[in-house]
C-alpha cells in the first residue's frame, strides 16, 4: 500500500554564505538565495543545478542593490526551469502598487518572511508559474503576512508556566496534584492473582486434604460414639476414638510441616531466588503467572498518560510510582512478613493425639445415682411386689453405672461407685419398702411399672452418657485444630495467590514501576534546568488564547514527557531485563526539549512536532486564534493594489512594471476562510501559521537581462 | 467533424508543441465527443481507446526541452490516464538532448568530429556563449539548437527520422479509417503542418534541417506531400517571455533562411554543378553518414506568419492557428459544387493546397530584387461556444455543492449506518470480531430433581469455563490470523461502490451528530472498542452463575424447563457470552500494534482524500467566480458564444433543473426532487468514488483524485451538453442551428437571447484591423458549419459579418465542425512587404552594426554566420547592381564627392523625377566605397514600405539602358568609371589581403573582392529583362559593342 504522496519539500540552499552548499539530497523544488552581486560568479553552480534531473523549479532570490546600471542580470542557465525574485538591499518599503508613490513609514514584512512564505511547497509551486509568465522570469516581492501565534513573549511565559506546573511541588502542586486510581489501579491489578490454588497428587496437596480427610473422621468417629453403639461398645469404641483422633493429630502436623516449609521456600524463593521456582512446584505450588509485558508496558503508559494528562506534577507522579514500586518490592523481598496463622496448629494437634480423659465423675454419674435412688424407691413403693423388685433394679444400676463409667479413666474407684450405687439404690428400697400401702395392684401392672422404670434407668443411662461424651468432645480441640487447619491452607492459598502466583508480574511491575520513576525524574531535572535557564521576570498580559496556548504547551510537555519514556516503555514491553539507568533518559530529555524549544523557534507552535500526535488541542487554539485575529482576514482581502511591504528600496519602485502584478495568497490549512468577494485567485492552504499575501510585481524589462555567460 | 485528408502535424520547439496540444485537444473534442467515445463507436472493430484519434491525423513533436513534453503530455488528454490512446498518434523526438550538457562542449565535439559539415556555419569557440544545461533548452540561440541537432546526427538521422517515419507509417494504413472519416478518394497524398517560433532558439534552429527531414522521409515513402510552415513571429511573444531583441534578431536570420528556401522552390535551377557532396548553388542540408537531402520542387510553397495583432493573447494566436489547420484539413476539395471541381480535384493534392497555392505568383522577383514573392501571412477569426470550459466551471461547481451536502448527515430521516459497520466487518476479514462467538458447547441433557440439576448446572458452567479455555486457545492462534488478512482497504472499495465517500467516512470514523449508537462511532471506534474490557452484565461476575436459587418444590420435583431454571441458563448462557468476548477483546489487544498500524493507513488515506475534496468545495466558490469572469473576458479574434452574459449563476441553476430531469427520464433512481449530491451521486456510479480512492491508493495525490472525479462529473455535463431530445431546448443551442436560425430558416429550436447574442456576436467576428499584414491580395476562407453548401446562409453570413473592405476573394466553405472560422490570407508577398519582416531585418541590419555584448549575432544563424550583406544572395545582388549600372549608363546617378569613391549617390530615374533613391556609401580603409553599393541599397529599401519606395523599387529593377532594343545612348562617364575601377580596386584589396594575418577586416575583404570579382562582372553579363529584342544581350556586350562605334551613339 502505497502511502499518500506529500508534495517534496523545498530545498534551500543559501550562496551568500562563505561556504557554498552542496545539494547532496536534491528536492524538485529548490530555493536559492544569492546576492545580485554574486550571480554571475555562480553561474557554473547554477548550471550544476539546473542540470540535475530532478529539479523542476528553481526559485532564485537575489538580494542586493543593482547598482549604476541598473539592470538585473539573471543567469540564463537557469533558463526553463528558474524563476528570480529581485529584493533590494534595506527593510523594503511600504507601497499600494499600481502608480502610488512608496508610502513612509516603517515595515512589517522582511525577507525572511518572504524566504519562510517560499519555503511552502504549494506557495513555492504557485510563484514558480505566476513568474514564470512574467517578463524575463523576474518579479520584486511585495508581502504582508501574518502569524496566528501568540505573541513570542506570551508563549516563552506560558511555556515556563506550563513546565513550573509540571514539576511543582510541596504547596504549589497540592493544587493539581490529586493522586488518582490510575497507577494504583495498574498495582492492584498487576497484584491479584489467578485463582490457582495448590497443585492436585502434590505433597503439599496431599497433606492438605489428608488432615482434613482425618480431622472429618475423626469428628465422625467422636459422633459415633457418643450413640448407643459408644455406650455399649465399652473401652473398644473409646479406643477406636481415640484412633482416630490420634490419627488426625498426625495428619494436621504433616501437613503444618509440610505448609510451612512451602511458606518458608516461597519466601527464600521470592526474596533469594533459592529454592528455585521448580522445587515449590514439585511441592505442589501452581506455577507462576505468565506476564504479559506488553499489556503491562501499555497499562503503565496508559495510566501514566491518563494522570499526566489529568494534570498531574511529575514528582507526584515519580513519587508514586516509586512508592507503588517498593511496596511491590518489599512484599516480595521482606521474608515472611505475615505471622503465622496456624501457630497454634500443633497445640492441637497434641491435643488430639494426647486427649483429655472423659469426666464421668461427679456430676453425670451423680445424677444416675440419683435417679438410681428414685426408681428404686418407686420399684418397692408402688409395685406392690414388696423387695422382689430390689433384685431387679440394683443390678440393672450397678449395670448401667458400670457401662458409663466404663470408658472413665482411673481416679475414681469403681468399687466405690458400686458401693455407692448399691448403698444408695438398697436404702432407697427399703425406704419404699418401709412406706409402702398394702396395694396389690396384679402382677401385669406391677410388671409394667417395672418394665417402665427400667426404661427409665436405660434413657436416663443414654442421656447421661451423652453428656459424658459430648463434654468430652468439648474438651478435645478438634474443632480449634481443623479452624487452624483450615487457616493454614487459606495462607497457602494467599500466599500463592498474592504473592507467589502474581510474583513475576509484580516483579516485573515493580521494576516497570521504578524505571518509569527514574524516567520521570529525569525529565523533572532537564525541565528544572530550563527554568532555571528562563529569565524570570517575563511580564506579558494573556489574551484570549492563552488557555488553549496554554493547553497546547502542556499537552506538548506531556508528550516531551512521555516520548523521553517511550525507550522505558518499550524496554517493559520487550521482556527484556530492567535497569535502572537514567542516564539515558536525561540525555533524551535534553534532547527533546531542545528539539522542542528549536521546533517553536523555527516551524511554530502551530506545527505539530513530529512526537505529538493528537492534535486536538493545536485544533482548538487555531480556532480561538483566527477567529480573533482580524488581520489576518484582512491580508486574505489585499490586493495588487492594497498596501504591502514591497521588498526594494524606494527609489527602486520606479523600476517595477505595476500593472502586471499578481498577488498570491496563503493561509494555514486550519484557517476558516473569509468570504472572498474580488475575482482573486484561489487561497493556498498550507501548513505552518502563517497568512500572507505575496505581490509580485515584474520589473519593467529593459532592466532585467539574461545574462549568457561566455568561454 | 468530417476530415478529408491525412494530416501530419509537427512542432518544434516550445510553440509547435503548444500549438500541437492545442490543435489535438480541439481534434480530441470535435472528433471523440464529450467522453472521448464517439470515433470508438464509429469505428467499430478498430479496437479503438477513449481519445484516441484516427491514424490519419500524426503529431511529431521536438523539443530540447525535456520539460515541454512533461507539459505536452499533460495538455494532449484532459487526463493522464487516456495518454496510451494519445500515444497512438503522437511521436516525440526525445533524442535531440545531446549526451554534453552544455553548448560548449557539444561545439568541441562536433569541431573534433565532422568539421567539414559544421565549418560553414558554426562560429569558433571565440567568445562562446556558455548555454547549459542543453536538456532545459538552446538558450534563444538558433545555432546551439542546430549544433544540438547535429551532435545527435553523428550516428545517422534515425533520430529525428524515426519518429517521422513511424507517423508516415501510420498514415499510410489509415486509408480505412480516412473514408469512414468522410476523405481518402484520391491518390494518397497528405498536408505536413509545421509549427514554430522563430523567436526562440530550438524552433527556429531546427526548422531548415526537420523540413528537409520531413521531405526526405516522404521522398522515400515516394508520395508527395505538401509542407505549410506556420511561423510565429517575434511580435507574438511579449519581451522577456521569449520575445524583446532577442527574439527580433533571431527572426531576422530565420525568416531569410526560411524564404530563401521557398522561393528555391518555387523557381528551383535545375543544378548542374555536381562535386562529391551534392550539387552545389542549390539549398540543401548535408549531414554524416548522409548523402546530401534536398527538397523537392513545390513542397514548401509558402510559410504563414503569424504577428500578434493588439490586444491578441498569445494562447488566442495559437487558437488561430489550430483553427486555420481545423478549416483547411476539415474542408473537402471537391464540394465546390461548381464544374471545375474536377479539375481541381486533378491539379491540388488537398484543399489546403489548393486554398494556398492556387492562383498566386511565387517565382515571380519581388519589386526590390530582394528573393521572390514567397511570403504569405495570415489571421484567423473564430466563433466557438467553448463547452469545454463551460463543463469543466459547471463541473466544478456540482463537485463543490455536492461534497458540501454530502458530508454532513442527510437532515430529513436519522442516518443509521450499522448495517454498513456490520459490512465493514465482514469486508475487512473480521466478521469473527464483530460476532466475538464463543465456542458452542454441548448442551447436557434434561434432568428433574434440585440437586440433579444443580449438578448439570455445574456442569454445564464448567463446559462453558473450558470452553473459554478452548477459545483462549483457539484465538491465540485465530486473532494474528485474522489480523494478517485484516484489509479496511478492501471493505472501503466495496462500500464505495455503494456510498459516497463522505457517508463512508462517517462509516469509518463516526459523527457526533447520529442518533444510532454503532453510527456515532463508527468502524474504527469500534474496532478500537474491541480492545477494552467489555462491560459486565449487571450482576455477574468472573464467576459463573450459581445455582443457589435452585430448590425443590413441595410435593413436587424441580423440573429442568421450570422458569427459574430457564433464567438460571440464561444467565449462564449471558455469563458466557460476556467471558466470550472477554476473551475474544484481550486476543484483539495482543495485536493492536498490527492492526492498528493497517486501520490508521486507510483512516489517513480516506480523510486526506476527503480534506482534498472538502479544498476544492471551500474554494468553489471563488473560482467559479473567477473562471466564469477569464470566460466572458474580451479577445480579440476568438469569439465565444457563451451562456446569456454574466449568468453563468443561473445557467449553472438550468443545468442542475435539466440533469435531474434528464435523469429522472432515463429512469435511473432520481427523483424529481433530487438534490445536486444525489445528482453528482447517480453520475458517479458505482465505480466513481472507488476510483478516486483507488487512485489514492496508487500514490497519486489527493487533488489528482478530485482532478478525476471532477473530470467524470465534467464528461457528463459535456453529454448533457450534447444531448438533443426534440423536447427541451438543448442548453447550449449549436452553431449551425443558430446560424440557420438566425438565417431565417425555419425548424431551429433556439432562443430569442441565444440569437440576440450570436448576431452580436458574428457582427464582431472580424475585429477591425484583423487583415493580416502585408500589402498581397487578400483571400478569406469563410468556413461555417452546414451539412452542405447553403447559397443562403453564405448570403447571410456576407451580410452580417463585416469583412475587411479591400477587393478580397471570399471562398465559403461548409464543415461539420462546432465553429466559424473566417480565415484571412495574404500570399505572394515580398519579403519587404510585410511590416513585421521588414522590421526584423532592419533591427537585424542595425545589431550587425552595433552588435552588443548579449547579441551573440554568430550564434543566431543555422547556415553560416558570413553577414556581409543582410538579405541578399549573389543572384540578387547581380540583379540590383546591373539594374543600377542601367541606370549609371544613363545617367542617373549623381555623385556626392570623388567619383573613384563618393560619400553618396542619389539616384533618379525618369526626367523631372520627385522621387529620388539616396544610397550613402562607405569606404572601407583606402578601398572605394562603390563595394559598399548593395549594402546601401539593402538598408534604403527596408527603411520602409511607403507605396513611392515600391515604386521606385519597381521601377529600378525594371530599368535598361535607354535605347537597348532601338539606338542606346552612350554610357556616362560614371558608368565607365565604376566598370574601369575593378582591376585596380582587385589589386588594392589582394595586396592588403596579403598583409593582414588576423582575422579582423578579413571578411569585409573578402566581400569587397567579390564585389569586384563576382558580382560586377556578373551583373554586366546579366541579360537584360522586360526588353523583346535587345541590340545586345547584356550591359558588357553592349559596352563593348559602343566602344567599337562610339561615334555613332547619342551623346
Amino acid at each position: 500500500m502505497v502511502a499518500p504522496v506529500n508534495p517534496d519539500p523545498v530545498l534551500t540552499l543559501d550562496l551568500r554564505t562563505p561556504e557554498v552548499p552542496v545539494p547532496n539530497q536534491p528536492s524538485s523544488r529548490v530555493l536559492v538565495i544569492d546576492t545580485t552581486d554574486a550571480l554571475s560568479e555562480h553561474h557554473t553552480y547554477f548550471e550544476q543545478l539546473a542540470r540535475l534531473p530532478q529539479v523542476t523549479g528553481v526559485v532564485l532570490v537575489a538580494v542586493g542593490g543593482l547598482g549604476a546600471d541598473p539592470v538585473l542580470r539573471t543567469p540564463s542557465a537557469l533558463a526553463g526551469v528558474g524563476v528570480t525574485l529581485w529584493v533590494g538591499d534595506g527593510l523594503g518599503v511600504p507601497w499600494e502598487g499600481g502608480s502610488q508613490r512608496p508610502g513612509a513609514g516603517s515595515t512589517e514584512s522582511t525577507v525572511d518572511d518572504l524566504l519562510a512564505a517560499l519555503r511552502l511547497p504549494k506557495v513555492f509551486d504557485r510563484v514558480l508559474a505566476n513568474v514564470g509568465v512574467m517578463p524575463h522570469q523576474a518579479a520584486s516581492p511585495g508581502l504582508a503576512v501574518d502569524y496566528a501565534v501568540v505573541e513570542p513573549g506570551m508563549m516563552r511565559s506560558l511555556k515556563l508556566r506550563a513546565l513550573q506546573q509540571l514539576v511543582a511541588t510541596g504547596v504549589a502542586a497540592r493544587l493539581h496534584d490529586r493522586e488518582s486510581t490510575e497507577l494504583t489501579s495498574v498495582f492492584r491489578s498487576a497484584t491479584e492473582g489467578d485463582a490457582t490454588s495448590v497443585r492436585q497428587g502434590s505433597p503439599l496437596y496431599d497433606a492438605m486434604s489428608h488432615a482434613q480427610r482425618e480431622l472429618q473422621a475423626a469428628q465422625r468417629s467422636i459422633d459415633r460414639w457418643r450413640t448407643w453403639r459408644g455406650l455399649f461398645g465399652l473401652k473398644q469404641a473409646h479406643r477406636v476414638v481415640l484412633d482416630r483422633l490420634a490419627a488426625a493429630g498426625n495428619a494436621l502436623l504433616r501437613h503444618h510441616r509440610v505448609a510451612r516449609k512451602a511458606l518458608v521456600d516461597v519466601d527464600s524463593s521470592l526474596a533469594e531466588g533459592y529454592p528455585p521456582p521448580g522445587e515449590l512446584v514439585e511441592q505442589g505450588l501452581p506455577s507462576p503467572a505468565p506476564v504479559n509485558s506488553e499489556e503491562m508496558a501499555e497499562a503503565v503508559r496508559k495510566a501514566v498518560t491518563t494522570e499526566l494528562i489529568g494534570g498531574r506534577t511529575l514528582p507526584g507522579i515519580a513519587e508514586q510510582a516509586r512508592r507503588l514500586g517498593n511496596q511491590l518490592g518489599a512484599a516480595r523481598s521482606l521474608a515472611f512478613t505475615e505471622q503465622d496463622s496456624a501457630a497454634d496448629l500443633e497445640k492441637w494437634a497434641r491435643g488430639l493425639i494426647s486427649p483429655p480423659p472423659v469426666q464421668v465423675w461427679s456430676r453425670p454419674v451423680g445424677f444416675l445415682i440419683a435417679v438410681a435412688g428414685a426408681t428404686t424407691l418407686v420399684s418397692t413403693l408402688a409395685s406392690g411386689l414388696g423387695a422382689w423388685p430390689l433384685l431387679l433394679m440394683v443390678p440393672l444400676w450397678l449395670g448401667l453405672v458400670t457401662l458409663v463409667s466404663a470408658t472413665a479413666p482411673a481416679g475414681l474407684d469403681l468399687a466405690f461407685l458400686y458401693a455407692i450405687t448399691f448403698f444408695a439404690s438398697s436404702l432407697c428400697g427399703a425406704i419404699g419398702l418401709g412406706n409402702a400401702n398394702n396395694w396389690s395392684p396384679g402382677p401385669l401392672i406391677a410388671t409394667g411399672i417395672l418394665l417402665g422404670l427400667a426404661t427409665i434407668a436405660l434413657l436416663s443411662t443414654y442421656l447421661v452418657w451423652r453428656r459424658v461424651v459430648g463434654q468430652w468432645r468439648d474438651e478435645v480441640p478438634l474443632r480449634q485444630a481443623a479452624a487452624a487447619d483450615k487457616r493454614l491452607s487459606d495462607q497457602v492459598s494467599r500466599t500463592i495467590a498474592q504473592r507467589w502466583s502474581p510474583a513475576d508480574r509484580s516483579r516485573r511491575l515493580a521494576d516497570s514501576l521504578l524505571v518509569v520513576a527514574g524516567g520521570v525524574d529525569a525529565v523533572v531535572e532537564v525541565f528544572r534546568e530550563a527554568i532555571d535557564a528562563k529569565d524570570p521576570d517575563v511580564g506579558h498580559t494573556f489574551g484570549d488564547s492563552s488557555a488553549g496556548l496554554a493547553e497546547v504547551l502542556h499537552h506538548d510537555l506531556v508528550a516531551v514527557t512521555l516520548e523521553v519514556l517511550r525507550p522505558s516503555f518499550d524496554a517493559i514491553a520487550s521482556r527484556l531485563p530492567l535497569s535502572g539507568d537514567s542516564q539515558r533518559s536525561l540525555v533524551r530529555a535534553r534532547d527533546l526539549l531542545a528539539a522542542y524549544d528549536d521546533h517553536l523557534e523555527h516551524a511554530g507552535l502551530r506545527e505539530l512536532p513530529s512526537f505529538v500526535t493528537d492534535d486536538g488541542p493545536r485544533r482548538r487554539l487555531a480556532a480561538t486564534l483566527w477567529q480573533s485575529s482580524a488581520s489576518s482576514r484582512h491580508i486574505l482581502q489585499l490586493t495588487e493594489r492594497s498596501r504591502m511591504t514591497q521588498l526594494c528600496a524606494a527609489e527602486d519602485v520606479r523600476l517595477l512594471q505595476a500593472d502586471g502584478a499578481k498577488v498570491v495568497h496563503f493561509a494555514s490549512g486550519d484557517m476558516d476562510l473569509p468570504p472572498i468577494d474580488n475575482g482573486s485567485d484561489e487561497v493556498i492552504r498550507t501548513k505552518g501559521d502563517a497568512v500572507g499575501a505575496l505581490r509580485l510585481t515584474p520589473i519593467l524589462a529593459r532592466y532585467v537581462e539574461r545574462e549568457v555567460q561566455t568561454q | 467533424m468530417q476530415i478529408y485528408q491525412p494530416m501530419l502535424y509537427v512542432g518544434l520547439g516550445g510553440t509547435g508543441c503548444r500549438v500541437g496540444a492545442e490543435l489535438e485537444r480541439k481534434l480530441r473534442e470535435e472528433l471523440c465527443g464529450p467522453d472521448g467515445s464517439e470515433l470508438q463507436r464509429r469505428m467499430q472493430g478498430k479496437n479503438f481507446l477513449p481519445y484516441q484519434l484516427p491514424s490519419c491525423l500524426q503529431f511529431v513533436y521536438a523539443d530540447l526541452s525535456e520539460d515541454e513534453f512533461g507539459a505536452l503530455e499533460r495538455r494532449v488528454v484532459p487526463d493522464p490516464e487516456y495518454l496510451p490512446a494519445a500515444e497512438r498518434t503522437m511521436h516525440l523526438v526525445r533524442e535531440l538532448v545531446p549526451h554534453h550538457d552544455t553548448y560548449p562542449e557539444v561545439a568541441r565535439s562536433l569541431r573534433l568530429a565532422a568539421p567539414q559539415y559544421i565549418n560553414d556555419w558554426l562560429p569558433p569557440p571565440t567568445g562562446e556563449p556558455r548555454i547549459g544545461p542543453l536538456a532545459r533548452g538552446a538558450g534563444q540561440l538558433p545555432t546551439v539548437g542546430r549544433a544540438a541537432l547535429f551532435e545527435t546526427f553523428r550516428g545517422g538521422t534515425s533520430a529525428a527520422q524515426a519518429p517521422l517515419r513511424k507517423a508516415i507509417g501510420s498514415i499510410n494504413n489509415s486509408l480505412g479509417e480516412l473514408a469512414m472519416l468522410g476523405g481518402g478518394h484520391r491518390a494518397l497524398s497528405c498536408d505536413v503542418f509545421v509549427a514554430f517560433s522563430v523567436a526562440g532558439g530550438t524552433g527556429s534552429g531546427i526548422f531548415f534541417d526537420f523540413l528537409h527531414l520531413i521531405g526526405d522521409v516522404f521522398a522515400h515513402q515516394d508520395y508527395r506531400a505538401r509542407i505549410f510552415p506556420l511561423v510565429l513571429m517575434p511580435s507574438a511573444f511579449d519581451e522577456g517571455l521569449g520575445g524583446g531583441r532577442a527574439a527580433r534578431l533571431n527572426a531576422g536570420r530565420s525568416l531569410l533562411d526560411l524564404f530563401r528556401l521557398v522561393d528555391d522552390q518555387n523557381a528551383q535551377v535545375a543544378g548542374t554543378e555536381l562535386d562529391s557532396t551534392g550539387i552545389s548553388g542549390s539549398l540543401a542540408v548535408r549531414y554524416p553518414d548522409r548523402e546530401e537531402i534536398r527538397l523537392r520542387a513545390s513542397t514548401v510553397q509558402t510559410a504563414f506568419l503569424f504577428g500578434k495583432g493588439p490586444g491578441v493573447q498569445r494562447e488566442d494566436l495559437h487558437r488561430s492557428i489550430v483553427s486555420l489547420v481545423l478549416s483547411l484539413v476539415g474542408t473537402d476539395l471537391g464540394t465546390d459544387g461548381d464544374g471545375g471541381s474536377h479539375a481541381i480535384a486533378q491539379t491540388y493534392m488537398s484543399f489546403a493546397d489548393s486554398f494556398i497555392n492556387s492562383a498566386v505568383e511565387r517565382e515571380v522577383p519581388a519589386a526590390t530584387g530582394i528573393g521572390n514573392r514567397g511570403v504569405s501571412t495570415s489571421s484567423v477569426a473564430s466563433m466557438t461556444v467553448p463547452v469545454d470550459d463551460i463543463a469543466e466551471i459547471i463541473a466544478s461547481r456540482l463537485l463543490a455543492t455536492a461534497v458540501t451536502e454530502l458530508d454532513r448527515p442527510g437532515t430529513g430521516q436519522a442516518e443509521n449506518n450499522a448495517p454498513f459497520i456490520e459490512r465493514f466487518f465482514t469486508e475487512s476479514n473480521v466478521d469473527p470480531l464483530r460476532l466475538r462467538a464463543p465456542v458452542p458447547i454441548t448442551e447436557p441433557a434434561a434432568v428433574s430433581g434440585a440437586d440433579a440439576i444443580s449438578r448439570t448446572l455445574a456442569t454445564r458452567a464448567r463446559t462453558m469455563e473450558s470452553g473459554l479455555n478452548t477459545l483462549h486457545l483457539q484465538l491465540a492462534r485465530q486473532v494474528p490470523e485474522m489480523v494478517q488478512t485484516f484489509d479496511v482497504g478492501r471493505a472501503v472499495k466495496s462500500l464505495l461502490g455503494e456510498v459516497d465517500l463522505f457517508r463512508l467516512r462517517r462509516v469509518l470514523n463516526g459523527h457526533d451528530g447520529l442518533t444510532d449508537e454503532a453510527s456515532a462511532h463508527g468502524f474504527a471506534k469500534i474496532l478500537e472498542l474491541r480492545r477494552g474490557e467489555p462491560a459486565a452484565p449487571p450482576g455477574l461476575t468472573l464467576n459463573p452463575p450459581t445455582s443457589a436459587g435452585i430448590k425443590g418444590k413441595f410435593l413436587r420435583k424441580l423440573q429442568y424447563s421450570d422458569p427459574a431454571v430457564r433464567a438460571l441458563l440464561a444467565r449462564q448462557n449471558e455469563w458466557y457470552a460476556w467471558r466470550a468476548k472477554r476473551v475474544w477483546h484481550a486476543a484483539w489487544n495482543d495485536q493492536a500494534v498490527r492492526w492498528d498500524l493497517k486501520l490508521k493507513a486507510v483512516q489517513q488515506q480516506v480523510l486526506s482524500l476527503v480534506a482534498a475534496f472538502e479544498d476544492h468545495a471551500r474554494q468553489s466558490e471563488k473560482r467559479f467566480n473567477s473562471k466564469s469572469s477569464e470566460l466572458y473576458q474580451q479577445r480579440v479574434g476568438v469569439t465565444y458564444l457563451l451562456p446569456r452574459q454574466g449568468q453563468l449563476e443561473s445557467f449553472y441553476e438550468a443545468v442542475v433543473r435539466r440533469f435531474v430531469a434528464f435523469y429522472v427520464h432515463q429512469g435511473g433512481k432520481l427523483n424529481a426532487t433530487a438534490t445536486v449530491g444525489d445528482l453528482v451521486t447517480a453520475i458517479l456510479g458505482e465505480e466513481g468514488w472507488k476510483h478516486a480512492y483507488d487512485l489514492v491508493l496508487d500514490g497519486r495525490s489527493p487533488e489528482m483524485a478530485v482532478a478525476h472525479v471532477k473530470d467524470q462529473v465534467k464528461q457528463a455535463v459535456k453529454r448533457l451538453f450534447a444531448f438533443r431530445d426534440g423536447q427541451h431546448r438543448p442548453l447550449l443551442p449549436a452553431l449551425q442551428d443558430l446560424l440557420a436560425a438566425a438565417a431565417g430558416k425555419p425548424g431551429a429550436q433556439v432562443g430569442d437571447e441565444d440569437l440576440t447574442q450570436f448576431r452580436e456576436k458574428l457582427a464582431g467576428l472580424v475585429p477591425g484591423g484583423f487583415a493580416p499584414s502585408g500589402t498581397g491580395k487578400l483571400r478569406i476562407l469563410f468556413s461555417y458549419p452546414a451539412p452542405a453548401k447553403d447559397l443562403e446562409l453564405e448570403k447571410f453570413l456576407r451580410q452580417e459579418v463585416s469583412l475587411p473592405r479591400q477587393d478580397a476573394v471570399i471562398e465559403f466553405r461548409p464543415i461539420s465542425a462546432e465553429s466559424i472560422t473566417v480565415v484571412l490570407f495574404r500570399s505572394s508577398m515580398g519579403l519587404t512587404e510585410v511590416p513585421e519582416v521588414r522590421e526584423v531585418l532592419k533591427h537585424w541590419s542595425d545589431a550587425l552594426k552595433h552588435e552588443e555584448q548579449q547579441d551573440f549575432l554568430r550564434w543566431r544563424q543555422r547556415l553560416g554566420y558570413d553577414f556581409g550583406y543582410l538579405a541578399t544572395t549573389p543572384e540578387h545582388r547581380e540583379r540590383i547592381l546591373h539594374h543600377l549600372l542601367c541606370a549609371a549608363w544613363n545617367d542617373q546617378i549623381s555623385v556626392v564627392g570623388d567619383e573613384d569613391s563618393p560619400a553618396a549617390i542619389t539616384v533618379q530615374l525618369g526626367d523631372n523625377a520627385q522621387a529620388s533613391m539616396k544610397l550613402p556609401l562607405e569606404p572601407f580603409g583606402r578601398m572605394s566605397s562603390w563595394a559598399s553599393l548593395l549594402s546601401a541599397y539593402e538598408a534604403w529599401v527596408l527603411t520602409d514600405d511607403k507605396q513611392i519606395r515600391r515604386d521606385f523599387c519597381a521601377k529600378l529593377i525594371g530599368m535598361t539602358p535607354n535605347g537597348v532594343d532601338r539606338r542606346p545612348d552612350k554610357p556616362s562617364q560614371l558608368f565607365d568609371q565604376i566598370v574601369g575601377m575593378a582591376p585596380a580596386e582587385l589589386a588594392r584589396i589582394d595586396a592588403e589581403l596579403g598583409q593582414r594575418t588576423g582575422e579582423s577586416g578579413t571578411r569585409r575583404l573578402l566581400a569587397l573582392r567579390e564585389f569586384w570579382e563576382e558580382t560586377l562582372p556578373g551583373a554586366l553579363r546579366l541579360p537584360f529583362r522586360g526588353v523583346t529584342n535587345p541590340l545586345q544581350d547584356n550591359l558588357h556586350d553592349l559596352r563593348e559593342w559602343v566602344a567599337r562605334d562610339p561615334g555613332w551613339l547619342r551623346p
